[in-house]
């Protein structure tokens, strides 16, 4: 073979690697095909020239033994004729260049020239054997006559025999070379897939696993030679392979589905730089950043960036997990968006791989925050309202007193107007007061509010009509009540309701006046209503819809999305506690229904209030009559605040009742054992020393069952409904109360008694 | 130019050729003297003696010729005694394997005188009847007969030496010599001048 230089067998060597195993096999097969030839030819060549010579030798010595015994007579006769016709037998050899027969003494006898310009050597340059020059062949040999030399035979031959049998013996190998290399290419090309096809069938087997990253495929063979050890040993491999790539992808996909599967954001820092390497679908919900964005940034673009919140601390941080630490802290973090909430960062290091880690577990709890806060307003709420509760009976009776005797100032005689326009505004902040007190304990009660079937547009009315009185005459007031539905709601929150929306109007209009509107209709939604679509949690159906519109200054878009939140206030702090539609709010949804509300700046507000209509037959609230009536018959009075009971004595001689007040509730029990003043009709207070109102009155039925009773009370559970809770309660009216509120129960109760009991009053 | 140079050399050989066969001839005259006088000898005899020796050289007899391998050819001369002296040189030379010895017939007994003879030489002195008896005489034996008479040949003789362009030649008559049971070398009549059958 050729040894070229190092950069020739590094390239024959880059070809080689770059051929299929096909051409490889094809090309090794055809090389050492060659190679045997050209060994064999090399032999063969040599072999042949040495023969051809030899040959050459023997045919000429054989032609110079014919010529020698021929020409014996002619060289003993000495006849030169003879002699030339011997020697032109070599016209017929054309490589028989000089012949000569020469006399024993060396002279010529005769010669034979094929060319006339060559000369004939003299004597003859050998006498005997042969000799081969360069390009000739010369022959001698002697002319023996019955054993005497007579002369000598001397030829000269050129070697064109040798080269046309060596030419002949070249072409014939090179057609056999030809035909030696077309056979073996095409028996190497045919055979060599013996060899090749299964190594190739691995080979594209691996191909095809490595891109279709399928490893369930296998390699077959046909052989049990060394390929097909290979092959079982792949597939052997293979299968191991795929069982553990199985188990890599389930493992994978568990921990993919319990990474994103999270409700809290995880972070997979890397522990030397705080680079964010990895985040989980949680990350991108929770920041509003897709995965690849994420990848981007630095814990502090993720935070608020008010100290402490910034990337140094989170450096420190992530460095203190790297040192072993496992912390848990709070964090302000920033979305995308820009907004901010709190989270809970818990930190931990782990080794990823070959690498350290820190791993961070991110939970909003801006949620947590916000309900740690209303918990702590709700606290406090509720020790206010213990606080309220506490001193709201003292604080009724005492509006009581202050408002049942304005009123008596109002309605005891003439009066200038100037001092008739101060007892209304007294009146009107002790309603206001009043009402305050009210929410208050609403609030701050504890157990939920008895819910049942009524009519809201009797609630509306009632509660309309106490508005009247303490909204200005610059506000201009619209009702439309046209419902006639029942829902199932707590009475008083649905007063609470109607209140606290009218108020929050008439404040909003307070400055310029306006139009207050207020609508009550029956509504039905169907799923295509665009407040169902809108609003969810609100199923479709038929609803009472409480409409509450204002003109005043209205709220921007940013106010409207907070106005529901407790303490959230526009108001300054004399005029509320922000806690009004917070409480209008959760009352309406415990109602199952939804308030809404659209407002423009300077346009004022609509809220509206819908309320899912009660299928049961609505009972008819009792409504209590409004109209001062007045009667004769007699009334006991038990009440232990002085002022009141005098209030309510004073009250009841006005409308014409006779009325005796005590104010020990063992007195006025002592009065019915006794069977003195043959009352018609108790009136008790509440909360007493001694014996509560409902106490007192189970006692004095046990007497009088007959007897009806009225219980006032600016302080009790029972009392903030308009309902009695126990069988020994007939009415009750809560403090402070007007006189027609008092005057309304005590007659409605008494005509009632009379109508099933005794005969008309009349008949007394 | 090759051609002159053939025959300044052939020349040259036959001069050569024929100094031997002088001094041989004056050495034999010297032996002859005492068996006979003084008798001139002529170049043409020598190379007829010369020839005589060659044609031996050529012939194979039968084995019925010979009485043993070492039996010599015996050359009978029936010639000019210059002819005869020419011949007897031969006795030193040996022609296949075989001495050669010369005999000269006498006059009376020539025909009878045959007996041991393996060549006759019939000379041109001879008859044309003495020749053709002596040819006669010889009809059935294993004699190679050589003479110079014109129809030597048509009178069964075998071989004829003549002079031609002043070289000698001879003619042979192969149907006398196969009757003779004496065969040639082919290359001896591929020489000769005319071939009889």
């Amino acid at each position: 073979m050729v040894v070229g230089t190092p950069a020739r067998r590094s390239r024959i060597r880059q070809v080689l690697r770059g051929l299929s195993i096909r051409r490889k096999i094809v090309l090794v097969t055809l090389l050492v095909s060659l190679t045997a030839l050209l060994l064999a030819s090399g032999v063969v060549v040599g072999g042949g020239w040495l023969i051809s010579r030899e040959t050459l030798v023997r045919d000429l010595s054989a032609q110079a033994e014919v010529l020698s015994d021929n020409c014996g007579a002619a060289l003993t006769f000495d006849d030169r004729k003879d002699a030339e016709r011997l020697l032109s037998a070599f016209h017929a050899m054309p490589h028989v260049k000089v012949a000569g027969i020469y006399r024993q003494d060396g002279s010529l006898l005769a010669a034979y020239r094929q060319n006339p310009q060559v000369e004939i050597p003299l004597p003859p340059p050998i006498r005997q054997g042969h000799r081969y020059l360069p390009t000739r062949l010369e022959v001698a040999r002697p002319a023996v006559l019955d054993g005497q030399v007579v002369g000598t035979v001397f030829l000269r031959a050129d070697l064109t025999p040798v080269y046309s049998f060596l030419r002949i013996l070249l072409l014939t190998l090179g057609a056999a070379f030809v035909l030696a290399i077309a056979a073996t290419s095409l028996l190497a090309s045919w055979l060599q897939r013996y060899v090749s096809s299964p190594v190739i069938r691995l080979a594209e087997v691996a191909r095809r696993i490595s891109s279709e990253k399928d490893f369930s495929i296998r390699a077959s063979h046909d052989t049990d030679d060394e390929i097909g050890v290979l092959t079982d040993a792949f597939n052997q491999t293979l299968e191991a392979v795929n069982q553990s790539h199985r188990a890599l992808v389930a493992s994978e996909n568990n921990y993919r589905a319990i990474f994103n599967g999270v409700s809290d954001a995880i972070f997979i820092h890397d522990a030397s730089s705080g680079e964010i390497v990895d985040v989980n679908e949680a990350m991108a919900v929770m920041f509003g950043y897709t995965r690849e964005e994420a990848l981007g940034l630095t814990v502090g673009q993720l935070s608020s960036g008010e100290s402490p919140y910034t990337q140094n601390r989170a450096l420190d941080h992530l460095h203190g997990t790297a040192h072993g630490g496992t912390p848990v802290f709070e964090w302000r973090s920033r979305r995308k968006s820009g907004e901010l909430f709190w989270s809970e960062v818990a930190l931990r290091r782990v080794e990823l791989g070959e690498r350290s880690r820190i791993i961070a577990v991110v939970r909003d709890i801006d949620e947590r925050k916000q309900m740690e806060k209303q918990l702590q307003q709700a606290q406090k709420m509720e020790a206010i309202g213990t606080l309220a509760g506490g001193i709201a009976h003292d604080f009724n009776n005492l509006l009581q007193a202050m408002l049942g005797n304005t009123e008596l100032a109002l309605t005891s005689g003439p009066m200038s107007d100037e001092a008739v326009q101060c007892l209304e505004n007294i009146d009107k902040a002790g309603q206001r007061a009043s009402d305050l007190v009210r929410q208050i304990l609403s609030l701050s009660r504890q157990s939920d509010a008895e819910m049942k079937s009524l009519q809201p547009g009797s609630i509306l009315k009632e509660a309309l009509r106490l508005l009247r009185s303490s909204i200005p005459k610059s506000i201009t007031f619209k009702e439309a009540i046209a419902s006639k539905s029942a829902v199932r709601a707590d009475p008083t929150q649905l007063h609470q309701i109607v209140m606290n929306l009218c108020t929050n109007a008439y404040h909003a209009m307070q400055m310029g006046g306006g139009v207050l509107s207020i609508a009550l209709d029956d509504v039905e939604l169907d799923d295509s209503a665009e407040l169902v679509q809108a609003i969810g949690g609100l199923s479709r159906g038929h609803y009472v819809r409480l409409t509450v519109a204002d003109t005043g200054h209205g709220m921007s878009p940013e106010v409207q999305k907070r106005i529901f939140d407790p303490y959230f206030t526009t108001k300054d702090k004399t005029k509320g506690t922000g806690l009004g539609l917070a409480v209008v709010a959760g009352i309406v949804k415990k109602m199952k229904g939804t308030i809404t509300v659209s407002s423009q700046p300077g346009a004022g507000s609509v809220f509206t209030v819908y309320l899912p209509v009660e299928t049961l037959e609505a009972r008819e609230t009792p409504v209590l009559t409004s109209s001062l009536s007045g009667g004769n018959e007699r009334v006991l009075v038990v009440d232990d605040e002085p002022s009141v009971a005098t209030l309510c004595g004073t009250i009841l001689e006005r409308l014409g009742y006779t009325a005796r007040v005590v104010t020990d509730p063992l007195i006025a029990l002592e009065i019915f054992r006794s069977g003195a003043g043959n009352f018609d009709i108790l009136v008790t207070d509440m909360s007493m020393p001694g014996r509560s109102g409902i106490e007192l009155a189970r006692e004095i039925k046990a007497i009088r069952p007959e007897l009806p009773v009225v219980l006032t009370s600016g302080f009790s559970e029972e009392l903030i409904s308009d309902e009695p809770q126990t069988p020994f309660i007939d009415a009750m009216v809560r403090k402070p109360y007007s006189q027609a509120d008092l005057a309304a129960a005590i007659r409605t109760l008494l005509d009632a008694t009379q109508t099933s009991v005794t005969p008309a009053r009349g008949m007394r | 130019m090759v051609a002159p140079t053939l025959a300044a050399g052939l020349r040259i050989l036959c001069v050569c050729a024929s100094v031997p066969f002088m001094l041989l001839l004056a050495r034999a005259e010297g032996g002859a003297t005492a068996r006979a006088s003084a008798t001139p000898v002529l170049e043409d005899s020598l190379i007829r003696a010369a020839f005589i020796h060659k044609f031996l050289l050529f012939t194979d007899f039968p084995a019925r010729a010979f009485s043993s391998e070492s039996e010599p050819i015996t050359i009978c001369a029936w010639a000019a005694p210059g002819d005869v002296v020419a011949l007897e040189p031969l006795e030193n030379k040996n022609a296949r394997g075989r001495p050669l010895r010369v005999r000269q017939l006498s006059d009376t007994d020539r025909a009878k005188h045959l007996e041991g003879c393996h060549v006759l030489f019939v000379g041109l002195h001879s008859s044309v009847q003495a020749t053709r008896s002596l040819l006669a005489a010889t009809q059935g034996k294993p004699i190679l007969t050589v003479g110079e008479h014109d129809g030597f040949l048509d009178w069964n003789g075998i071989i004829r030496l003549l002079v031609r362009d002043g070289r000698m030649a001879f003619e042979v008559n192969v149907a006398s010599a196969r009757r003779a049971d004496i065969s040639f070398r082919a290359q001896m009549l591929r020489v000769a001048e005319k071939v009889v059958e």
